[in-house]
Protein backbone atom coordinates (compact mmCIF):
# COMPACT_ATOMS: atom_id res chain seq x y z
CA UNK A 1 0.00 0.00 0.00
CA UNK A 2 1.44 3.36 -1.07
CA UNK A 3 0.92 6.29 1.27
CA UNK A 4 0.68 9.66 -0.45
CA UNK A 5 1.62 13.00 1.13
CA UNK A 6 -2.13 13.65 1.39
CA UNK A 7 -2.51 10.34 3.25
CA UNK A 8 0.19 11.41 5.69
CA UNK A 9 -1.58 14.71 6.22
CA UNK A 10 -4.90 12.99 6.85
CA UNK A 11 -3.27 10.67 9.38
CA UNK A 12 -1.69 13.58 11.21
CA UNK A 13 -5.04 15.35 11.15
CA UNK A 14 -6.69 12.57 13.09
CA UNK A 15 -8.36 10.51 10.37
CA UNK A 16 -8.28 7.11 12.05
CA UNK A 17 -8.55 5.14 8.82
CA UNK A 18 -5.55 7.08 7.48
CA UNK A 19 -3.64 6.43 10.72
CA UNK A 20 -4.31 2.72 10.43
CA UNK A 21 -3.30 2.72 6.77
CA UNK A 22 -0.08 4.53 7.63
CA UNK A 23 0.80 2.13 10.45
CA UNK A 24 -0.06 -0.89 8.31
CA UNK A 25 2.08 0.37 5.43
CA UNK A 26 5.06 1.47 7.51
CA UNK A 27 5.15 -1.25 10.17
CA UNK A 28 7.08 -3.74 7.98
CA UNK A 29 9.94 -1.30 7.42
CA UNK A 30 9.88 -0.19 11.07
CA UNK A 31 9.87 -3.81 12.30
CA UNK A 32 12.74 -4.72 9.96
CA UNK A 33 14.88 -1.76 11.00
CA UNK A 34 14.23 -2.35 14.70
CA UNK A 35 15.14 -6.01 14.32
CA UNK A 36 18.35 -5.02 12.53
CA UNK A 37 19.24 -2.55 15.30
CA UNK A 38 18.55 -5.10 18.03
CA UNK A 39 20.84 -7.58 16.31
CA UNK A 40 23.53 -4.93 15.77
CA UNK A 41 23.44 -3.83 19.41
CA UNK A 42 22.60 -7.16 20.97
CA UNK A 43 25.11 -6.44 23.76
CA UNK A 44 22.92 -3.50 24.78
CA UNK A 45 19.55 -5.12 24.21
CA UNK A 46 17.64 -6.14 27.30
CA UNK A 47 16.96 -9.73 28.26
CA UNK A 48 13.25 -9.19 27.62
CA UNK A 49 11.27 -11.16 25.09
CA UNK A 50 12.47 -10.01 21.67
CA UNK A 51 8.96 -9.79 20.23
CA UNK A 52 7.91 -7.51 23.06
CA UNK A 53 11.06 -5.48 22.51
CA UNK A 54 10.32 -5.05 18.80
CA UNK A 55 6.68 -4.08 19.49
CA UNK A 56 7.72 -1.53 22.13
CA UNK A 57 10.42 0.00 19.93
CA UNK A 58 8.03 0.18 17.00
CA UNK A 59 5.52 2.01 19.17
CA UNK A 60 8.19 4.49 20.28
CA UNK A 61 9.15 5.16 16.66
CA UNK A 62 5.58 5.77 15.55
CA UNK A 63 5.11 8.03 18.59
CA UNK A 64 8.21 10.00 17.60
CA UNK A 65 6.79 10.47 14.12
CA UNK A 66 3.39 11.64 15.34
CA UNK A 67 4.12 13.64 18.49
CA UNK A 68 4.27 17.44 18.52
CA UNK A 69 1.58 17.44 15.85
CA UNK A 70 3.71 15.27 13.63
CA UNK A 71 6.66 17.64 13.46
CA UNK A 72 9.08 14.89 12.49
CA UNK A 73 6.80 13.21 9.95
CA UNK A 74 5.91 16.53 8.35
CA UNK A 75 9.58 16.94 7.47
CA UNK A 76 9.21 14.25 4.84
CA UNK A 77 8.91 15.79 1.42
CA UNK A 78 8.92 13.46 -1.61
CA UNK A 79 10.28 16.30 -3.74
CA UNK A 80 13.51 16.09 -1.74
CA UNK A 81 14.33 12.63 -2.97
CA UNK A 82 13.63 10.15 -0.16
CA UNK A 83 10.65 7.85 -0.41
CA UNK A 84 8.40 7.70 2.64
CA UNK A 85 9.57 4.13 3.29
CA UNK A 86 13.22 5.16 3.25
CA UNK A 87 12.54 8.21 5.39
CA UNK A 88 10.61 6.24 8.02
CA UNK A 89 13.12 3.39 7.88
CA UNK A 90 16.07 5.65 8.54
CA UNK A 91 14.21 7.41 11.35
CA UNK A 92 13.39 3.96 12.81
CA UNK A 93 17.02 2.89 12.72
CA UNK A 94 18.25 6.08 14.32
CA UNK A 95 15.56 6.16 17.01
CA UNK A 96 16.01 2.54 18.01
CA UNK A 97 19.78 3.01 18.19
CA UNK A 98 19.29 6.08 20.38
CA UNK A 99 16.94 4.22 22.71
CA UNK A 100 19.39 1.34 23.06
CA UNK A 101 22.28 3.72 23.72
CA UNK A 102 20.66 6.13 26.13
CA UNK A 103 17.29 4.70 27.06
CA UNK A 104 15.48 7.55 25.34
CA UNK A 105 14.70 8.77 21.90
CA UNK A 106 17.10 11.03 20.05
CA UNK A 107 16.31 14.71 20.02
CA UNK A 108 15.55 15.99 16.52
CA UNK A 109 16.60 19.57 16.81
CA UNK A 110 16.67 20.26 13.12
CA UNK A 111 15.29 19.09 9.87
CA UNK A 112 16.55 15.53 9.36
CA UNK A 113 16.46 16.08 5.62
CA UNK A 114 18.59 19.19 5.80
CA UNK A 115 21.88 19.14 4.02
CA UNK A 116 21.32 20.02 0.39
CA UNK A 117 21.75 23.67 1.05
CA UNK A 118 23.90 23.54 4.16
CA UNK A 119 27.57 23.08 4.52
CA UNK A 120 28.78 21.19 7.53
CA UNK A 121 31.23 23.19 9.59
CA UNK A 122 33.86 20.48 9.55
CA UNK A 123 36.67 21.98 7.54
CA UNK A 124 39.55 21.43 7.52
CA UNK A 125 39.06 17.70 8.07
CA UNK A 126 42.09 15.79 9.36
CA UNK A 127 43.49 12.90 7.40
CA UNK A 128 42.84 9.43 8.79
CA UNK A 129 44.91 6.36 8.04
CA UNK A 130 42.33 3.77 7.12
CA UNK A 131 44.98 1.06 6.90
CA UNK A 132 45.66 1.20 10.63
CA UNK A 133 42.06 1.85 11.66
CA UNK A 134 40.80 -1.24 13.42
CA UNK A 135 37.50 -2.91 12.68
CA UNK A 136 36.30 -1.93 16.14
CA UNK A 137 37.20 1.69 15.52
CA UNK A 138 35.42 1.72 12.17
CA UNK A 139 32.35 0.15 13.76
CA UNK A 140 32.24 2.90 16.38
CA UNK A 141 32.79 5.54 13.72
CA UNK A 142 29.97 4.08 11.64
CA UNK A 143 27.69 4.28 14.65
CA UNK A 144 28.58 7.95 15.14
CA UNK A 145 27.92 8.64 11.48
CA UNK A 146 24.50 7.02 11.74
CA UNK A 147 23.71 9.16 14.78
CA UNK A 148 24.78 12.43 13.22
CA UNK A 149 23.96 12.29 9.54
CA UNK A 150 20.47 13.13 8.33
CA UNK A 151 18.31 10.37 6.81
CA UNK A 152 19.00 11.69 3.35
CA UNK A 153 22.75 11.78 3.95
CA UNK A 154 22.65 8.24 5.30
CA UNK A 155 20.71 7.05 2.28
CA UNK A 156 23.33 8.58 -0.02
CA UNK A 157 26.09 6.94 2.06
CA UNK A 158 24.32 3.58 1.83
CA UNK A 159 23.84 3.80 -1.90
CA UNK A 160 27.35 5.00 -2.69
CA UNK A 161 29.48 3.06 -0.23
CA UNK A 162 27.44 0.14 1.10
CA UNK A 163 25.63 -0.82 -2.09
CA UNK A 164 28.50 0.57 -4.22
CA UNK A 165 26.13 2.22 -6.66
CA UNK A 166 27.34 4.77 -9.18
CA UNK A 167 26.68 8.47 -8.88
CA UNK A 168 24.37 8.17 -11.88
CA UNK A 169 22.33 5.48 -10.15
CA UNK A 170 22.08 7.57 -6.98
CA UNK A 171 20.92 10.53 -9.05
CA UNK A 172 18.27 8.38 -10.64
CA UNK A 173 17.00 6.89 -7.37
CA UNK A 174 16.96 10.11 -5.36
CA UNK A 175 16.08 12.51 -8.17
CA UNK A 176 19.26 14.51 -7.55
CA UNK A 177 21.71 16.31 -9.77
CA UNK A 178 25.28 14.89 -9.95
CA UNK A 179 26.67 18.09 -8.44
CA UNK A 180 24.52 17.60 -5.36
CA UNK A 181 25.68 13.99 -4.98
CA UNK A 182 29.34 15.00 -5.28
CA UNK A 183 28.72 17.72 -2.70
CA UNK A 184 27.19 15.16 -0.36
CA UNK A 185 30.12 12.80 -0.94
CA UNK A 186 32.56 15.52 0.02
CA UNK A 187 30.48 16.52 3.03
CA UNK A 188 30.22 12.92 4.26
CA UNK A 189 33.98 12.43 3.87
CA UNK A 190 34.75 15.54 5.88
CA UNK A 191 32.34 14.57 8.60
CA UNK A 192 33.74 11.03 8.76
CA UNK A 193 37.28 12.35 9.21
CA UNK A 194 36.18 14.88 11.81
CA UNK A 195 34.33 12.23 13.82
CA UNK A 196 37.29 9.86 13.49
CA UNK A 197 39.58 12.50 14.92
CA UNK A 198 37.19 13.09 17.79
CA UNK A 199 36.87 9.39 18.56
CA UNK A 200 40.60 8.85 18.49
CA UNK A 201 42.86 11.87 17.99
CA UNK A 202 45.82 9.55 17.37
CA UNK A 203 44.15 8.20 14.24
CA UNK A 204 44.70 11.47 12.44
CA UNK A 205 48.32 11.72 13.57
CA UNK A 206 49.33 8.18 12.63
CA UNK A 207 49.33 8.87 8.95
CA UNK A 208 51.58 11.88 9.30
CA UNK A 209 53.92 9.93 11.60
CA UNK A 210 54.07 7.01 9.19
CA UNK A 211 54.81 9.29 6.30
CA UNK A 212 57.65 10.93 8.23
CA UNK A 213 59.26 7.57 9.06
CA UNK A 214 58.80 6.06 5.63
CA UNK A 215 61.97 5.82 3.49
CA UNK B 1 27.58 19.13 -13.87
CA UNK B 2 31.07 18.99 -12.38
CA UNK B 3 33.73 18.31 -15.00
CA UNK B 4 36.26 16.90 -12.59
CA UNK B 5 34.43 15.27 -9.70
CA UNK B 6 36.41 14.55 -6.52
CA UNK B 7 37.65 11.01 -5.85
CA UNK B 8 35.69 8.93 -3.34
CA UNK B 9 37.07 9.05 0.17
CA UNK B 10 39.00 5.98 1.36
CA UNK B 11 37.58 6.30 4.84
CA UNK B 12 34.04 6.25 3.50
CA UNK B 13 34.90 3.18 1.45
CA UNK B 14 36.23 1.47 4.58
CA UNK B 15 33.08 2.42 6.48
CA UNK B 16 30.93 1.17 3.63
CA UNK B 17 32.71 -2.17 3.72
CA UNK B 18 32.12 -2.48 7.47
CA UNK B 19 28.46 -1.53 7.01
CA UNK B 20 28.09 -4.07 4.21
CA UNK B 21 29.56 -6.88 6.29
CA UNK B 22 27.45 -5.81 9.27
CA UNK B 23 24.31 -5.92 7.15
CA UNK B 24 25.10 -9.38 5.81
CA UNK B 25 25.60 -10.70 9.33
CA UNK B 26 22.38 -9.01 10.53
CA UNK B 27 20.41 -10.42 7.60
CA UNK B 28 21.68 -13.90 8.40
CA UNK B 29 20.70 -13.64 12.07
CA UNK B 30 17.27 -12.17 11.33
CA UNK B 31 16.51 -14.84 8.72
CA UNK B 32 17.33 -17.53 11.26
CA UNK B 33 15.20 -16.10 14.05
CA UNK B 34 11.41 -16.03 13.49
CA UNK B 35 10.96 -13.71 16.46
CA UNK B 36 13.03 -11.09 14.64
CA UNK B 37 11.69 -11.62 11.16
CA UNK B 38 7.97 -11.93 11.84
CA UNK B 39 6.02 -8.78 10.90
CA UNK B 40 3.97 -6.96 13.51
CA UNK B 41 0.57 -8.60 13.79
CA UNK B 42 -2.88 -7.00 13.95
CA UNK B 43 -2.87 -6.70 17.74
CA UNK B 44 0.54 -5.06 17.83
CA UNK B 45 -0.48 -2.60 15.11
CA UNK B 46 -3.81 -1.86 16.82
CA UNK B 47 -1.95 -1.02 20.03
CA UNK B 48 0.32 1.37 18.14
CA UNK B 49 -2.65 3.10 16.53
CA UNK B 50 -4.36 3.38 19.93
CA UNK B 51 -1.27 5.00 21.45
CA UNK B 52 -0.64 7.62 18.78
CA UNK B 53 -1.30 11.24 19.76
CA UNK B 54 -3.62 12.08 16.89
CA UNK B 55 -6.21 14.82 17.44
CA UNK B 56 -9.27 12.83 18.47
CA UNK B 57 -11.69 15.71 18.09
CA UNK B 58 -11.08 15.66 14.35
CA UNK B 59 -11.33 11.92 14.04
CA UNK B 60 -13.77 10.79 11.39
CA UNK B 61 -14.63 7.72 13.39
CA UNK B 62 -18.21 7.71 14.54
CA UNK B 63 -19.65 4.46 15.74
CA UNK B 64 -17.51 1.43 15.09
CA UNK B 65 -15.04 1.59 12.28
CA UNK B 66 -15.19 -1.08 9.64
CA UNK B 67 -11.67 -2.30 10.35
CA UNK B 68 -12.41 -3.56 13.79
CA UNK B 69 -14.88 -6.17 12.66
CA UNK B 70 -12.69 -8.30 10.35
CA UNK B 71 -9.38 -7.64 12.07
CA UNK B 72 -10.49 -8.13 15.63
CA UNK B 73 -12.75 -11.00 14.73
CA UNK B 74 -9.85 -12.83 13.14
CA UNK B 75 -7.74 -12.22 16.21
CA UNK B 76 -10.56 -13.30 18.41
CA UNK B 77 -10.94 -16.58 16.62
CA UNK B 78 -7.22 -17.19 16.78
CA UNK B 79 -7.14 -16.47 20.48
CA UNK B 80 -10.20 -18.42 21.43
CA UNK B 81 -12.16 -15.30 22.18
CA UNK B 82 -15.46 -14.23 20.68
CA UNK B 83 -16.81 -10.77 21.14
CA UNK B 84 -19.72 -8.62 20.22
CA UNK B 85 -19.78 -4.87 20.28
CA UNK B 86 -22.60 -3.32 22.16
CA UNK B 87 -23.69 -0.26 20.23
CA UNK B 88 -23.75 2.80 22.41
CA UNK B 89 -27.25 3.83 23.23
CA UNK B 90 -26.27 6.22 25.96
CA UNK B 91 -26.79 9.72 24.57
CA UNK B 92 -24.21 11.16 26.96
CA UNK B 93 -21.35 9.04 25.68
CA UNK B 94 -19.57 8.90 22.33
CA UNK B 95 -19.40 5.60 20.47
CA UNK B 96 -16.96 3.10 21.93
CA UNK B 97 -14.77 0.62 20.15
CA UNK B 98 -13.42 -2.62 21.48
CA UNK B 99 -9.96 -4.14 21.10
CA UNK B 100 -9.31 -7.55 22.60
CA UNK B 101 -5.94 -9.19 22.70
CA UNK B 102 -5.65 -12.59 24.19
CA UNK B 103 -3.47 -15.61 24.18
CA UNK B 104 0.27 -15.89 24.09
CA UNK B 105 2.78 -14.07 21.96
CA UNK B 106 2.05 -16.26 18.98
CA UNK B 107 -1.45 -14.95 18.53
CA UNK B 108 -1.89 -14.42 14.80
CA UNK B 109 -3.82 -11.82 12.95
CA UNK B 110 -5.89 -11.84 9.81
CA UNK B 111 -2.83 -11.96 7.56
CA UNK B 112 -1.93 -15.41 8.81
CA UNK B 113 -5.43 -16.73 8.06
CA UNK B 114 -5.45 -18.71 11.30
CA UNK B 115 -8.91 -20.07 11.96
CA UNK B 116 -8.56 -22.60 14.73
CA UNK B 117 -10.04 -21.89 18.14
CA UNK B 118 -7.31 -21.98 20.70
CA UNK B 119 -8.58 -21.79 24.31
CA UNK B 120 -6.89 -19.64 26.90
CA UNK B 121 -4.72 -21.33 29.47
CA UNK B 122 -4.37 -19.90 33.00
CA UNK B 123 -1.11 -18.19 32.02
CA UNK B 124 -2.51 -16.62 28.86
CA UNK B 125 -2.58 -12.86 28.89
CA UNK B 126 -5.93 -11.22 28.34
CA UNK B 127 -6.49 -7.55 27.61
CA UNK B 128 -9.77 -5.84 26.93
CA UNK B 129 -9.62 -2.21 25.82
CA UNK B 130 -12.91 -0.36 25.46
CA UNK B 131 -12.29 3.18 24.29
CA UNK B 132 -14.34 6.14 23.11
CA UNK B 133 -14.06 7.59 19.62
CA UNK B 134 -13.70 11.02 21.23
CA UNK B 135 -12.43 11.85 24.69
CA UNK B 136 -15.00 11.81 27.46
CA UNK B 137 -14.62 12.63 31.15
CA UNK B 138 -15.98 11.05 34.31
CA UNK B 139 -16.60 7.60 32.93
CA UNK B 140 -17.30 4.68 35.24
CA UNK B 141 -17.15 1.05 34.26
CA UNK B 142 -18.41 -2.23 35.66
CA UNK B 143 -17.78 -5.76 34.55
CA UNK B 144 -19.83 -8.93 34.85
CA UNK B 145 -18.88 -12.55 34.19
CA UNK B 146 -21.60 -14.72 32.77
CA UNK B 147 -21.65 -18.49 32.87
CA UNK B 148 -24.58 -20.73 32.04
CA UNK B 149 -26.82 -17.71 31.82
CA UNK B 150 -25.95 -16.46 35.30
CA UNK B 151 -24.11 -13.16 35.72
CA UNK B 152 -21.87 -12.24 38.62
CA UNK B 153 -20.12 -8.97 39.28
CA UNK B 154 -16.54 -9.16 37.97
CA UNK B 155 -14.30 -8.45 40.92
CA UNK B 156 -11.59 -6.88 38.83
CA UNK B 157 -11.06 -3.17 38.94
CA UNK B 158 -10.60 -1.74 35.45
CA UNK B 159 -8.03 0.88 34.59
CA UNK B 160 -9.78 4.02 33.39
CA UNK B 161 -7.91 6.70 31.49
CA UNK B 162 -8.57 10.43 31.58
CA UNK B 163 -10.12 10.30 28.12
CA UNK B 164 -12.63 7.64 29.07
CA UNK B 165 -10.94 4.44 27.90
CA UNK B 166 -11.45 1.37 30.07
CA UNK B 167 -8.94 -1.45 30.25
CA UNK B 168 -9.01 -4.85 31.89
CA UNK B 169 -5.68 -6.64 31.74
CA UNK B 170 -4.07 -9.65 33.39
CA UNK B 171 -3.60 -13.35 33.01
CA UNK B 172 -6.59 -15.64 32.63
CA UNK B 173 -5.75 -17.03 36.08
CA UNK B 174 -6.12 -13.66 37.81
CA UNK B 175 -9.03 -12.36 35.76
CA UNK B 176 -11.11 -15.55 35.75
CA UNK B 177 -10.03 -17.34 38.95
CA UNK B 178 -11.12 -20.94 39.18
CA UNK B 179 -13.25 -20.75 36.03
CA UNK B 180 -13.15 -23.11 33.08
CA UNK B 181 -15.23 -23.54 29.96
CA UNK B 182 -17.09 -20.78 28.21
CA UNK B 183 -17.26 -17.52 30.15
CA UNK B 184 -19.00 -14.36 29.03
CA UNK B 185 -17.67 -10.92 29.87
CA UNK B 186 -19.99 -7.95 29.91
CA UNK B 187 -18.46 -4.50 30.33
CA UNK B 188 -20.73 -1.54 30.93
CA UNK B 189 -19.57 2.06 30.82
CA UNK B 190 -21.50 5.12 31.79
CA UNK B 191 -21.41 8.39 33.66
CA UNK B 192 -22.11 8.27 37.35
CA UNK B 193 -23.27 5.18 39.16
CA UNK B 194 -24.16 2.19 37.02
CA UNK B 195 -27.08 0.61 38.81
CA UNK B 196 -27.25 -2.62 36.85
CA UNK B 197 -28.36 -5.81 38.60
CA UNK B 198 -26.73 -9.16 37.88
CA UNK B 199 -30.01 -10.41 36.46
CA UNK B 200 -30.22 -7.52 34.02
CA UNK B 201 -26.55 -8.01 33.12
CA UNK B 202 -27.29 -11.62 32.17
CA UNK B 203 -30.18 -10.48 29.97
CA UNK B 204 -28.07 -7.83 28.25
CA UNK B 205 -25.28 -10.32 27.64
CA UNK B 206 -27.79 -12.66 26.07
CA UNK B 207 -28.72 -9.93 23.63
CA UNK B 208 -31.37 -8.06 25.50
CA UNK B 209 -32.04 -4.46 24.59
CA UNK B 210 -30.25 -1.77 26.55
CA UNK B 211 -29.53 1.91 26.29
CA UNK B 212 -26.21 1.44 28.05
CA UNK B 213 -22.82 1.35 26.35
CA UNK B 214 -21.69 -2.25 26.62
CA UNK B 215 -19.11 -4.69 25.30
CA UNK B 216 -19.71 -8.42 25.21
CA UNK B 217 -16.85 -10.91 25.01
CA UNK B 218 -16.93 -14.70 25.17
CA UNK B 219 -13.84 -16.54 26.33
CA UNK B 220 -12.94 -20.22 26.27
CA UNK B 221 -10.91 -21.19 29.34
CA UNK B 222 -9.06 -24.45 29.89
CA UNK B 223 -7.45 -25.65 33.15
Amino acid sequence: MKISPEGVERALGGDLSAVRAFVAAMSPIVQARVARTLVRHRDRASARDVRQEIADFAQEIFLALFENEGRLLRMWDPARGLSLENFVGLIAERESSAILKSGRRSPWKEDPLAGDDLELAVEPAPAVDTHVASRDFLTRLLEEMRAQVSPKGLRIFELLYVDERSVEEVCSELAMQPDAVYAWRSRLGKLARKLAAELDPRSSRRLAAQKETSP
Amino acid sequence: MIDDPPEPDDLLRALGKVAREEREEEDRRIANDPALSRPLDDIERAKIVAALPVPKARAKSRGFPAWIAPAAAALAIAAGVFFFIGRAGSPSLPPYELVVSAGDHDVRGADAAVAEVRPLTPDSKFELLFRPATAVKDVYARGFLVQNGVAKTWNVRPLTSDDGAVRFVGTARTLFPGMTGEVGVLVVVGRGTIGLSEEDAAKIFAGGATDLTVARVRVQLVP
